[in-house]
């Protein structure tokens, strides 16, 4: 799975660490961390809820575009 | 860290594998178990041997459960587990000690007596007890280091 880069970049823009992103959404700072590392895929609610705390929409955080994909492999 | 006292959706999905491994773990040993008593060879009295075939898959979940960060939700909580199963755990050790100095040998005959069942019994709560204060403190220098 890959990385999800643009939600560490967005968390960093608001400067937060994963453990406070992590209490403001509810859930532990390894599952932030997880999903971060794309080493967990996270379901529709998570995922609407670390949109809605980071001020973003679904697309902004978790839509993979071909272009990504060609930054990562890089 | 967590303040909402429940596990969180990634948390119960790896808690639902390690409850699988353990489930597996247990038929696998009831199947040796069987195979064993089946073929004349009685390791532990019996109460001992039901015991520690139940205990056993329970000690693997819990070590996996420990390591894998998902065994208690709570800093609090973590405390009384570790409280209560250090306290139960050393007093059963000790109990075992004396019964043995007394002459309650733990193995005879190539099985276990009931005394060598209970001290094993006491030393899987006290190995789960000492893998929760390693992660403990695992956890501690980890968020020092943040």
């Amino acid at each position: 799975m890959q990385k999800n880069l643009k939600l560490k970049s967005m968390r960093a823009l608001l400067d937060l660490t994963q453990a406070e992103l992590a209490e403001r959404v509810g859930v532990s700072r390894q599952t932030i961390n997880a999903i971060e590392k794309g080493e967990y895929n996270p379901t529709i609610k998570l995922c609407t809820a670390i949109c809605k705390t980071l001020g973003k929409t679904l697309n902004d955080i978790f839509w993979e575009d071909d272009n990504d994909e060609q930054s990562q492999i890089r | 860290m967590m303040n909402n006292h429940k596990f969180d959706e990634r948390q119960l999905w790896i808690r639902g594998n390690i409850f699988m491994h353990a489930f597996i773990a247990q038929v696998a040993l009831l199947l040796v178990n069987a195979f064993l008593v089946d073929n004349g060879f009685i390791w532990a009295e019996r109460f001992h041997e039901n015991l520690l075939l139940l205990l056993i898959p329970i000690f693997i979940c819990s070590l996996e459960l420990i390591f894998r960060d998902v065994y208690v939700q709570t800093k609090a909580q973590r405390l009384i587990t570790i409280g209560i199963f250090s306290i139960g755990s050393i007093f059963g050790i000790i109990t075992c000690m004396v019964d043995y100095r007394k002459g309650e040998a733990f193995i005879t005959n190539d099985m276990l007596t009931s005394n060598g069942g209970s001290l094993a019994t006491f030393l899987i709560f006290f190995t789960i007890t000492v893998c929760l204060i390693i992660k403990t403190i695992k956890d501690r220098i980890a968020s020092s280091d943040e």
